[in-house]
């Protein structure tokens, strides 16, 4: 209601004080016959009394509500009334104590919302709070414990029994609490009971088709691949019996979910794809599937299918190489490739953040309008008299958003999922800039996400903001800040099912235990890591790797040089097989470590040179630089002179973009290339050249926990002092060499 | 003189409007660029065509032209110095000198063969933005183009394809200039701030520091290792030549190359953004003017039906109860009326849209490519010690970085609050049309039924941005004082701690956006400007030769420096000087007659990083004086002669000297002035020692003759004026004669047939003599 200083001043001040000494003198159950009869006369005046200052009008929105409450209150029964009287006895006995102004509602917040679920409710405000509380569970999930959203469910299912969403809000939060079983259960009891309801309509089609895309869509949020390919089958059945076209390139997009989330041996496989002559493989599949999607999207004029498409589009980029859409007919007609350039990660991360940001200008303010414009008549009907401008407030729009037959509760909704893609659009966006090399970028754009998109994101891809943020935060400010990071997430998920957010936070415990050469730590926390994947395989192929490659890395650490190699040489082909070009190269970088770490450096250096030159290609910056460390680290141990000229080029992005590892490496290697070039009476005339580098090592190996490297570089440091005399600094670093070894020794 | 063949060819004889003050050959086109006395800045074509014309706010005080002749610098009074496209004449670049009027520019590259070797090793050859960023944004759409409320959202977005990243440009070029006070100002190329160079101190010996110093010239040898500066002790002491070693520039010319280009693209990305912001803030502006008169217009109201004037509140009420007081109703029905309420949501749609636009397609691409940009300056700041000594602030540029991060989230949410306003406004008007509608009685509206307005959001809204705008602020481009201190509320203080934690600036700050980008670019400024104060130290005099003693009048003399390249195994490259003397008066061998002497001097690279210094002076023949001298080309000398008489002193003719011995006179008046062309041979020239202290070299220099073989032909007019054009390159001369008439000669064909009333010849069958 609104508070007296909101209406025209004395009649807001007249019926505020109706109220109030109304509610004032209730002393019986049987005062409330009065306080309603009193409410009613409002309206009756609003209708005709002259002698009101203000009246609501019956059919205003105060109107509205007031004729709603006196029919509800009509239909109390006497316990219901009894207790209603308790409830505005306790109500008014707060409000006395409390002061004077706790009668109205604070100024600004007018139309505070009661409690969300009242023994009172009526059907239509029951509906609209099951709308609401639907909308939320994506965003809510993992914020309380999931026995609150049961509480919840059972208290709506208490009082509206026959409301068939109620399933569907059970179902949706059980899918997002992670309860496969129930979440499928109730979404067939939702459609079940819906179809009762509808049958009568008509609508059976529409039905049918919305319960298989909806439980083909959950199948793969769950990761049931075959659970999906059976509904998603049955969908395109249905669909082309029908001919429905929408619903078709609709099932499309949820088959592109399905193969970006599978695996390439548990994908199914999609006859018509096969390019003759060319190997199959999965992700040439998926690749195909997402641009023939964006095309019928465009074809069909469906916008959000279109923004959809071009965000899958991006998030392939990010993992795989994307192909021109002509490469196959230009290789066979011999012509040369386009540039890569315009296929890079980041430049379609781009393109679909441009298109998402320009379909949600649109529909945000398209879906504020009432009604969409009535569609235009038909030629033989009769003329609708001529009204200037249009009938809408607005002339009829060239490219609409939405269909004319949508009605604005679904409009308001989809422009809420159109935020969401666009909030989605900055995390791909990070996620691109951080693999080109731009970490302040990638925070930037999850910040935003966490920032400007707060109340549209869900939580899972807010988890992924947090994971983000982590990453960026342990490569930039070390342990300490990422810890700070993934405690905010956890202050606002305490409840969070999160797997990215629990794999990165599993990701820095085992970067911490390798670096401290913690071997059974890192083994424990690998173990942890691998089974946050499912154990069928069938999904999650991009947490298998990370688990994998993390493994190798610490079997290095722990010196099985030759469990490594199996290890990494294995994954290396299966990130072949997915066509998963930087994780392949990531394994080629590993496989160098192998070599090296066996002393190697000339079976290093071939996989280090491969590893760049595809890094090159694909123009992953940073994993190129990182590349071109193992190169020159090889090509030094191998006593190459010009090792260090490619490292310099690299310099500027390694020291400013790279992961304090990659740094640590960098510094230690170019000491070391200085070390093996320069004459003693050039290191004599500038020591600092070779000591700053090292000691830049040692900083970041130390805040990196890895004492042992730090202690090594120190030891160098040391020995360079000690050959240019300087014994005052060579004390210094002494001292820190052994605090190091200490620490080392301590951990081990 | 006239049975021969004329040397060179009259290509075309045109009036002025304006006496010239400035004139520059384009070194790659035949475009000359003409500075006239009535405030002109203007291109010829070969044809006397004019490519355009502008006024520049203050007088030019110098001019030059870029290297690749695709721009052209000009300096005005005020100091700034302004890079003009050759094309139209459209500002690229703005600078400003500190010290106030320039006096003389120079712009030179590194030659091609010099830059080889050292971009294989070179710091970041890379330009990630071009690969990574989309296309550049400008600040502004172009007009005409198409408004965002029609875009098709089911097709690709169209790539603007007529911008492409500008590309790192192959070899360095410096850009001198010398103020008034002489102090030289060495840019980089797009005028990023390099170095330092104070003539006076550099010059100065050991009785002390110079008076005020007049630079006259300065040319920089191709590997970009010396800079040559000629310049005037006052305004009529001692001419002398200044040799400075700009090794350091030199030796990390190719990151400076680099540092350059991305400097002079940040600062021109985050200028634009301020152009977008500005732009933004004055298309919001117009929507919620067009509101606020409305309102103003209902207040009215209110006061005449003796109400209370609260719009809102009144509002409010219509809204929760249906109550239309009869300000209301006279405001809804017959004020506003329906095409009212569609006009108005009109306007604040289109503003909205404008506004979203302009940061989604402007101000966000410029923000991020200068984000992504700072973070590369980042990581070239992290190698100073190969940059050495070129400085770059590591801790400045990281916090420009940080800064432009947070920028971008803050851009972000303005831009998703402007989209959710407008669809507030949508929203409120939606429900007035409605309402306005049923006043009426409009039968056919109130039969479509219609869902019920959303009263709750609309009352929020009413009460919030429609009562006071919150975008406004927000777009301003400074806090408003007294304004309501900056409240950081819990989740805004989350938000700012994870920023801290991966190391971007704080999210929620006070200032408004637009003041924030400012602080930035300031930042970037205050960061990239660190330059010079690395660089100037290492800048040291390699050698200094005094040319002549004071001169006897306060006057520019004709003079010329330029830097030839050398032929042999060897390489390099010789300056050349040429100085034109008034005859009498002057210290030095005595001149019969007191006639103007020509004063040359090459100065070359010896052996051992050392200097080679030859020179000679010649007699020039009586009754002529020099105008003006320019080096051609391979050590060919134009000069520019005018009759000597001082009895019938023409319009546009100075008697050189100007006191009581000043002048040569005594010459017989040939009553018509002459171009030379005089191919000076190296031989004729002794060689001097170069040392401390040395004397002037016009005391040293043997007399010699003019060189024999000289070219030279009548103008065919009495009087002639400096500055002589002539463009080594392109073969021509423009000389300023007459009374106001510039002439274009092709300097490498000579005329056949030769008008009767001109002389031309060679030099040794004199007219004169």
């Amino acid at each position: 209601m609104p508070s007296q200083a909101d209406l025209p001043a004395g009649a807001g001040a007249w019926a505020g004080s109706v109220v109030t000494e109304q509610l004032r003198a209730l002393a019986c159950p049987d005062d409330l016959f009065t306080l309603f009869a009193e409410l009613g006369s409002l309206t009756e005046r609003g209708s005709g009394g002259a002698g009101a200052l203000i009246a609501p009008e019956p059919s205003s929105a105060l109107g509205m509500f007031l004729r709603h409450r006196m029919l509800a209150f009509h239909l109390l029964q006497y316990e219901r009334t009894c207790q209603l009287f308790t409830d505005l006895r306790a109500y008014c006995d707060a409000a006395q104590h409390a002061g004077p102004y706790a009668w109205g509602v604070a100024r600004g917040t007018p139309w505070r919302s009661g409690p969300e679920l009242g023994p009172e409710q009526d059907p239509a405000a029951l509906a609209m709070l099951l709308h609401r509380r639907l909308g939320a569970v994506p965003r809510e999930a993992g914020k309380g414990p999931p026995s609150a959203a049961g509480a919840l469910v059972a208290d709506i299912r208490a009082a509206a029994p026959l409301l068939s969403q109620v399933h569907l809000l059970e179902a949706r939060a059980a899918l997002y609490a992670g309860d496969a079983a129930t979440a499928v259960t109730a979404l067939h009891r939702h459609f079940d009971y819906t179809g009762g309801a509808s049958s009568k309509g008509g609508n059976d089609k529409g039905r049918l088709q919305t319960a298989l895309l909806s439980l083909g869509a959950w199948h793969v949020q769950l990761g049931h691949v075959q659970g999906a390919v059976l509904a998603l089958n049955e969908a395109v059945r249905v669909a082309q019996q029908h001919g429905d076209h929408t619903a078709l390139a609709h099932v499309l997009a949820a088959l592109m979910r399905l193969l970006a989330t599978a695996a390439p041996p548990a994908a199914p496989a999609l006859g018509d794809a096969r390019a003759p002559g060319a190997p199959p493989t999965h992700h040439l599949h998926l690749l195909r599937l997402i641009r023939r999607c964006l095309k019928r999207g465009e074809e069909l004029r469906l916008p959000h299918l279109v923004a959809y498409g071009r965000l899958a589009l991006a998030h392939f980029a990010l993992a795989h190489r994307l192909e021109p859409p002509d490469a196959h007919l230009r290789a066979e007609r011999g012509l040369p490739a386009p540039e890569t350039g315009a296929y890079l990660p980041l430049v379609e991360a781009g393109r679909a953040h441009r298109s998402v940001a320009r379909l949600q200008a649109a529909a945000m303010p398209a879906a504020a309008l009432l009604a969409a414009e009535p569609p235009t008549a038909p030629p033989g009907a009769q003329p609708q008299p001529a009204r200037p401008g249009g009938p809408g407030l607005f002339p009829p729009a060239t490219s609409p958003v939405f269909q004319n037959d949508m009605n604005a509760g679904s409009r308001e909704a989809a422009a809420e999922m159109v935020e969401g893609a666009m909030a989605s659009a900055h995390l791909l966006r990070g996620a691109a800039w951080r693999r080109s090399g731009a970490p302040s970028l990638a925070a930037a754009a999850a910040l935003a996400h966490l920032a400007v998109y707060e109340d549209v994101a869900s939580a899972e891809d807010r988890c992924l903001a947090y994971a983000q943020l982590a990453v960026t935060a342990v490569e930039r400010q070390g342990y300490a800040a990422a810890e700070r990071v993934l405690d905010a997430a956890d202050e606002e998920f305490p409840f969070a099912s999160s797997v990215p957010l629990r794999a990165t936070r599993l990701g820095i415990a085992h970067s911490r235990a390798v670096a401290r050469r913690d071997a059974h730590a890192a083994t424990r926390v690998g173990a942890v890591l691998c089974s946050l994947a499912p154990p069928d395989d069938a999904t999650s192929l991009p947490l298998r790797l990370e688990a994998e490659a993390r493994n190798v890395e610490a079997l290095i650490a722990a010196g099985r040089l030759e469990d490594a190699h199996t290890a990494a040489s294995a994954h290396f082909a299966l990130c072949l097989d997915a066509g998963m070009q930087d994780e392949a190269v990531r394994m080629l970088l590993l496989l160098a470590d192998v070599h090296a770490a066996a002393g190697l450096p000339a079976a290093a250096l071939p996989y280090a040179l491969t590893a760049r030159l595809h890094a090159q290609q694909s123009h992953a910056d940073l994993l190129a630089a990182d590349a071109s460390v193992r190169v020159a680290a090889a090509m030094g141990a191998l006593g190459d002179r010009t090792a260090m000229a490619s490292l310099r080029a690299e310099l500027p992005l390694l020291l400013g973009a790279a992961p304090a590892l990659a740094r640590a490496r960098a510094q230690l290697t170019l000491a070391e290339g200085l070390l093996a070039t320069a004459s003693a009476a050039q290191l004599a005339a500038d020591p600092d050249r070779v000591l700053q580098p090292l000691e830049a090592a040692a900083a970041l190996f130390e805040g990196l926990e890895d004492w042992r490297s730090a202690a090594a570089a120190l030891h160098l440091a040391a020995v360079v002092c000690q050959t240019v005399r300087r014994t005052a600094q060579r004390n210094a670093v002494a001292a820190g060499f052994c605090r190091m070894s200490a620490r080392a020794e301590a951990c081990c | 003189m006239a049975d021969e063949a004329a040397a060179f060819t009259r290509l075309l004889d045109k009036g002025l409007t304006a006496d010239v003050s400035h004139a520059a050959w384009s070194p790659t086109m035949d475009l000359l660029a003409l500075v006239t006395a009535d405030g002109q800045l203007c291109v010829h074509r070969l044809n006397w065509q004019r490519l355009w014309a502008i006024t520049p706010e203050h007088a030019v005080t110098a001019l030059c032209w870029r290297p690749d002749g695709k721009a052209l610098a000009a300096s005005a009074e005020d100091g700034a110095i302004l890079v003009l496209d050759v094309e139209n004449g459209e500002v690229l670049l703005r600078g400003q000198l500190a010290a106030g009027a320039v006096a003389c520019l120079s712009w030179a590259e590194e030659a091609p063969a010099a830059g080889k070797h050292a971009d294989a090793e070179s710091l970041l050859p890379r330009n990630g933005a071009a690969r990574f960023c989309g296309a550049p944004a400008t600040p502004l759409p172009p007009p005409g183009r198409v408004p965002p409320q029609v875009y098709d959202f089911c097709r690709q977005p169209v790539e603007d394809t007529a911008l492409a990243w500008p590309e790192l440009p192959p070899r360095l070029s410096l850009l001198c200039a010398a103020d008034c006070r002489g102090r030289i100002s060495v840019y980089a190329s797009s005028l990023f701030p390099l170095a330092e160079i104070d003539v006076a101190a550099l010059a100065a010996d050991a009785r002390g520091s110079a008076p005020s110093i007049t630079v006259l010239q300065v040319a920089v040898s191709g590997d970009l290792a010396r800079m040559h500066i000629l310049f005037q002790e006052g305004l009529q002491g001692a001419v002398q030549l200044l040799v400075v070693s700009t090794g350091c520039i030199s030796q990390r010319r190719t990151e400076i190359r680099r540092l350059a280009f991305l400097a002079s693209h940040i600062l021109s990305l985050l200028s634009g953004a301020e152009v977008t912001l500005r732009a933004a803030s004055e298309a919001w502006a117009e929507g919620v003017v067009a509101v606020a008169d409305k309102v103003v217009l209902l207040r009215g109201l209110m006061r005449k039906h003796s109400g209370p004037a609260d719009p809102v509140a009144e509002l409010l009420a219509l809204l929760a109860c249906g109550h239309v007081s009869n300000a209301m109703h006279q405001f809804l029905s017959a004020n506003l009326g329906e095409g009212g309420i569609k006009r108005l949501a009109k306007a604040v749609d289109a503003a909205a849209s404008a506004v979203a636009s302009l940061l989604a397609e402007h101000a966000q691409p410029a923000l991020e490519a200068a984000a992504f940009q700072l973070a590369e300056l980042h990581g070239l700041a992290h190698c100073t010690r190969w940059l050495a000594p070129l400085g770059v602030e590591e801790r400045e540029v990281a916090a420009a970085e940080a800064q432009a991060a947070a920028l971008l989230v803050r851009v972000e949410a303005l831009r998703r609050t402007v989209i959710s306003t407008a669809a507030e406004y949508r929203r409120c008007f939606d429900w007035l049309l409605q309402t306005v509608r049923r006043l009426n009685d409009d039968a056919a509206a109130n039969a479509t039924a219609r869902p019920a307005p959303d009263a709750q959001r609309i009352a929020v809204f009413l009460q919030g941005q429609f009562r006071s705008d919150c975008l406004a602020p927000q777009l301003a481009a400074e806090a408003k004082e007294g304004g309501p201190a900056a409240h950081r509320d819990t989740a805004q203080a989350k938000l700012d701690a994870l920023a801290e934690a991966v190391g971007i600036a704080r999210i929620h700050q006070a200032a408004p956006i637009r003041q924030q980008l400012s602080r930035l670019l300031a930042d970037c400024r205050g960061a990239l400007a660190a330059a010079p104060v690395a660089m100037s130290p290492n800048l040291a005099a390699l050698a200094r030769v005094p040319l002549c003693c004071a001169l006897p009048a306060p006057q520019r003399p004709p003079v010329s420096l330029a830097l030839v390249p050398e032929d042999g195994a060897a390489g390099g490259e010789a300056a050349y000087v040429a100085l034109a003397l008034p005859g009498g008066g002057m210290p030095g061998p005595a001149q019969p007659g007191g006639a103007q002497r020509l004063l040359v001097l090459r100065l070359r690279g010896g052996k051992a990083g050392g200097l080679q210094a030859e020179a000679a002076v010649a007699a020039w023949p009586t009754g002529e004086r020099m105008v003006d001298v320019a080096w051609y080309k391979a050590g060919a000398l134009a000069a520019l002669a005018a009759p000597v008489q001082q009895s019938q002193a023409t319009p546009g003719w100075s008697p050189p000297g100007g006191g009581p011995g000043g002048g040569s006179g005594g010459g017989p008046a040939v009553g018509a002035c002459r171009l030379l062309l005089l191919p000076w041979a190296a031989a004729s020239m002794r060689r001097m020692e170069l040392r401390a202290g040395m004397p002037p070299v016009l005391q040293e220099a043997p007399a010699v003759a003019l060189p024999e073989g000289a070219r030279w032909r009548a103008l065919g007019y009495a009087a002639a004026e400096a500055p002589l054009a002539v463009s080594g390159p392109r073969g021509v001369a423009c000389v300023l004669a007459g009374l106001q008439r510039a002439l274009f000669l092709d300097l490498e064909e000579d005329e056949e047939g030769g008008d009767e009333d001109e002389d031309c010849g060679v030099l040794g069958e004199d007219p004169v003599t």
